[in-house]
Parts: C-alpha cells; sequence; structure tokens
C-alpha cells in the first residue's frame, strides 16, 4: 500500500473535521476517538483531582459503554473528529475492494506504520490497516499481534461505517468482508485506491540516538580481531620470541625421543640463538619494540597494538614477561 | 445454553446434528426447541420470497430464553440486507452482535448439498457456528480454516471441518467466561 502516489490526498482535517474546541460538542453527539471507536458525548463534568479543580468531557463509548473523561484543554490534541461522512465511507470501500498491493514484508515497518495509522484516527487509516493485514493473511497465517490487531482495526472500522450507513454491526461486517473477500464469479477491474490516509509528521528527536549500522559493527570487531590476533604476522614468528618455556618443552620431548646426533649441534645452536634474542626480547618492551621498528611488516601492528593498550595492561604484561625470562635463565 | 428453533421444516436428524457440532465447539448446552412460523412482518415484497434479516430477528417468536442464552433460527428462504457501496452481499445468515439471536438461511447453499447428507449437516452446523459466535461479538476471521471466515470465500467452503480457529476459540471462551451468569 506504500507504494501507491495519492495525488489528491486530502488530509484528515479537511475529510474528517477534527474537534477543536469542546464547544463544538453538543450532548447526544457522536464522535470517534482514536483508537477508541465511536463514543457518544455526555456533557461536560467537574472532578477535584489532587486539589484542583478539572472540568472534563465526559463520553460513552459505544462499543462496551464505557465512560471515557477528557480534560477539556486536551480536546483539540488527541484527534477527536466527526463521524465520517458519505464520501469518507465510498473513499474506505474503494480502499478496500481495491487490489491487493505487495504487503510490507519488513514485520517491524509494518508493526510502525500500523500503529501510526491506527493513532491517527482517520478512517482511511483503519481501513487501510485491515487491507494490509487481510492481504498478509491470504498469503499466511498472521501472527498472534497482528491478527489482534486485525480484530482491533476491524472493530473500529464496523463501528464506525456501522453508525455512518445507519446498518446493524453484522450488516456493516458483511459489507467489509464482501469489499476484502469478493464472491468467487465476482469481477472487479484491477485498480488502486483513490486516496489514502495520511500519517501525522511525527516530531523528530532533537539527539537522535545512533546504532552503528550493521556493517560498522562488523568492520568495528574486524578491526579488534585484527589487532588482538596480529593476524597479519606469520605465527611462528610471532610465537618464537614469547615462548622461552617452548624449549624447555622441546627438551622434554628430546629426552623422551632422541634424535640422531647429527642434528643435536645444530639444535642446540638455535637454542641457544633463541634463548638469546628471548632475553633480549623480554628485558624490556623499550628493546622490544625497538626490534619491532626493525622489522616494519612484523612489527607495524604490534607496535600498534602495544601502543593502543592502556598502560597498566602494558606493565602486567612486561612484568610477567620478565618472570618468565628469569625463569629461562634460571633453567 | 444455546436453543436451536426452526423457522421452515428441516430433518429432525440435520438440527441433531448441528445441536452436536455446536456443542462441540462452544462446550455449551444445545438442543433443538421446536418450530415457529416465520415473522410475517419481516417479509419483503420486493424482492418477493425474501425476509428482512435484522427485523426477522426483532419480530420472530421467541422460546423461553434466560440471560445469556442464545437462540438461532434455522430457514430456507432467502435473506435481505440493505446494500452497501458495492451492492449486496451474498448473505448466509445475520446475528445480533453480542446479543441473543441469530439465524442462517440454507438458501444459498450450493445445489449439491442434499438435506440428510453429511457435506449438508457439516455446512449447516458451520454457519450455525458463525452466527452464534457474532452472538458473542467474535469477527470475521481472515483464517479460511475457521467458522469465522466470511462464507461465500472459497476458503470457507474448501475447509468443510466445522471449527473455530485457535483465535477465535480463546476469544469465544473469554467471552463465555465472562458473561452474567
Amino acid at each position: 500500500m506504500d507504494g501507491v502516489p495519492v495525488e489528491d490526498a486530502i488530509s484528515p482535517s479537511e475529510s474528517q473535521p477534527i474537534i477543536r474546541s469542546a464547544s463544538e460538542l453538543r450532548p447526544g453527539d457522536r464522535v470517534v476517538y482514536p483508537n477508541q471507536g465511536v463514543c457518544r458525548v455526555k456533557g461536560t463534568e467537574e472532578k477535584e483531582i489532587a486539589g484542583s479543580r478539572l472540568v472534563f468531557l465526559a463520553m460513552t463509548r459505544e462499543e462496551d459503554s464505557a465512560t471515557i473523561l477528557v480534560p477539556l484543554a486536551k480536546v483539540p490534541t488527541i484527534g477527536l473528529r466527526k463521524v465520517a461522512g458519505t464520501v469518507e465511507i465510498e473513499d474506505v470501500f474503494d480502499l478496500l475492494a481495491s487490489s491487493f498491493e505487495d504487503p510490507e514484508l519488513d514485520w517491524k515497518v509494518r508493526h510502525r506504520h500500523h500503529v501510526d495509522l491506527l493513532a491517527a484516527g482517520d478512517i482511511l487509516g483503519v481501513a487501510e490497516v485491515v487491507k494490509a493485514l487481510q492481504g498478509i493473511a491470504n498469503m499466511r497465517s498472521l501472527p498472534q499481534r497482528e491478527r489482534e490487531r486485525y480484530d482491533t482495526a476491524r472493530r473500529l472500522l464496523e463501528d464506525e461505517i456501522s453508525v455512518a450507513l445507519g446498518v446493524p454491526l453484522a450488516t456493516a461486517e458483511d459489507l467489509i468482508d464482501f469489499a476484502l473477500i469478493p464472491p468467487p464469479g465476482t469481477v472487479r477491474a484491477p485498480r488502486k485506491p483513490r486516496r489514502l490516509a495520511e500519517i501525522p509528521v511525527r516530531p523528530k528527536a532533537a539527539r537522535p540516538l545512533r546504532r552503528p549500522a550493521a556493517e560498522d559493527e562488523l568492520e568495528e570487531f574486524g578491526e579488534g580481531l585484527e589487532e588482538d590476533l596480529d593476524l597479519e604476522a606469520p605465527l611462528d614468528e610471532e610465537l618464537a620470541p614469547e615462548e622461552p618455556l617452548e624449549a624447555e618443552a622441546e627438551e622434554g620431548v628430546e629426552a623422551v625421543e632422541p634424535e640422531p646426533e647429527t642434528a643435536e649441534p645444530e639444535r642446540k645452536k638455535a637454542r641457544s640463538r633463541k634463548k638469546a634474542e628471548g632475553a633480549e626480547g623480554f628485558g624490556s618492551t623499550r628493546k622490544k619494540s625497538e626490534t619491532a621498528a626493525a622489522k616494519p611488516k612484523k612489527t607495524g601492528t604490534r607496535a600498534k597494538t602495544e601502543g593502543d593498550k592502556p598502560k597498566s595492561a602494558r606493565s602486567s604484561r612486561s612484568k610477567k614477561k620478565s618472570e618468565d625470562a628469569k625463569e629461562a635463565e634460571e633453567s | 445454553m444455546i436453543r436451536v428453533v426452526t423457522l421452515e421444516p428441516f430433518l429432525p436428524e440435520d438440527v441433531g446434528a448441528v445441536c452436536s457440532l455446536l456443542y462441540q465447539t462452544y462446550g455449551l448446552g444445545t438442543e433443538p426447541a421446536g418450530s415457529l412460523p416465520l415473522p410475517e412482518e419481516a417479509e419483503r415484497k420486493k424482492p418477493a420470497g425474501t425476509y428482512d434479516a435484522e427485523l426477522l430477528l426483532l419480530e420472530a417468536e421467541s422460546v423461553k430464553l434466560v440471560a445469556d442464552d442464545k437462540l438461532l433460527y434455522l430457514m430456507k428462504s432467502k435473506l435481505y440486507v440493505p446494500e452497501g457501496p458495492l451492492g449486496s452481499p451474498p448473505i448466509h445468515g445475520h446475528a445480533q452482535m453480542g446479543g441473543q439471536r441469530a439465524v442462517v438461511t440454507t438458501a444459498l447453499f450450493p445445489k449439491k448439498l442434499r438435506e440428510g447428507t453429511e457435506e449438508f449437516r457439516m455446512r449447516l452446523a458451520k454457519q450455525a457456528i458463525r452466527e452464534i459466535g457474532r452472538t458473542w461479538d467474535l469477527r470475521s476471521c481472515p483464517e479460511p480454516k475457521c467458522a469465522m471466515h466470511p462464507p461465500w470465500a472459497e476458503g470457507f467452503e474448501t475447509h468443510t471441518t466445522p471449527m473455530l480457529c485457535n483465535f477465535c476459540r480463546e476469544r469465544s471462551e473469554e467471552r463465555i467466561r465472562l458473561a452474567a451468569t
């Protein structure tokens, strides 16, 4: 329904005059309260609330005879309007009998749109909700919330049509069903509705809260991950200076499974070289960063990571590393 | 209690089957309550042989009812309702929304359905469920399997089992629970 161009759209205030002041109303008048339905005006009532005397407009909801009290000052703001006339009713049936548009499949967008339409209180808006939900129900069962909304919208529409046309509720329901679901064999030319309801513009928040878009979130997450894991650096290069205990483990393995003597001197040389590097690397973070500067590709990320981290984290890490180096020396 | 009254002759087996299916659906005692004449006041001259649905419910004689009892009339003549902006819908029944009385007619039944057959009973019961549901203020349901779906829709004929969808069943149970008595 959203994609239909509405050239000659008439605002709700033009088509169904909104009541601007309680003085326009007389006892016995029938009015439509958005989201409540058709009400009959009883008159004004004075009540004392929290020490102050307030004057209310008293109405009775026709559906269940519930009493509604609205402070007189709020009457112009609640969207109270007169019952739809012949032209509006024709527009409603025109809309109900029009071809089904592709329904909005994003339930959040749909929910928001329907809530806005119902809150606006225009009869065309209510009919639009019924039409849209019927379109979805033709494809699949409605979820519970939307089924309830469909029921609410239908009630509001039936009540008003019943009052406007002066027919019983059951007849109003049949007329709506007849427009929505024509009997088999009925031929109606596919067409768009003459006009649709207008939703009043929502006031924008002064400082809108912005949630990061999904792509931004992924990017941030990816960056963090890259920094933490240092994905660019080769794994063996990365681990070599940090793992002096690995040498011990290798020694232990050697004791269990001795290798041929020819390989032993080379291995010992490599081990001693590693130890020397390790001692140099773990002696101080400054030295490490200097080493890092010498190897641009590998340590570029590392240096950035180290620089980005808080001081406390860096100091605890260097402390741990120096302890490890001491242990290595002792062993 | 739901009382079923015939305004034109029906087979007692059919009426019994309708009562049984109404009881299964709403869990309320349902019984045939005899026959009554069609109200002359509700008959319309144009088109001839039709009855004004709203007037019929107001003028038809009644049987003894207590609060929250429902009265269902069964008839075979056509019903009339005022035309809307798109014309007159094919009326299979009428009810007082949230009231006590409802009427179902077999005038628009498909010709293949014959009295005394299982299909006829199922169809009659399904429409009876719909009209009685309206007296509990249930509204039309978009679910084709549900008995509250419009009776002229394809889904209503395709799904012959007289039953309510979950939503309508819960609503009806709520209304029955909250009833005055």
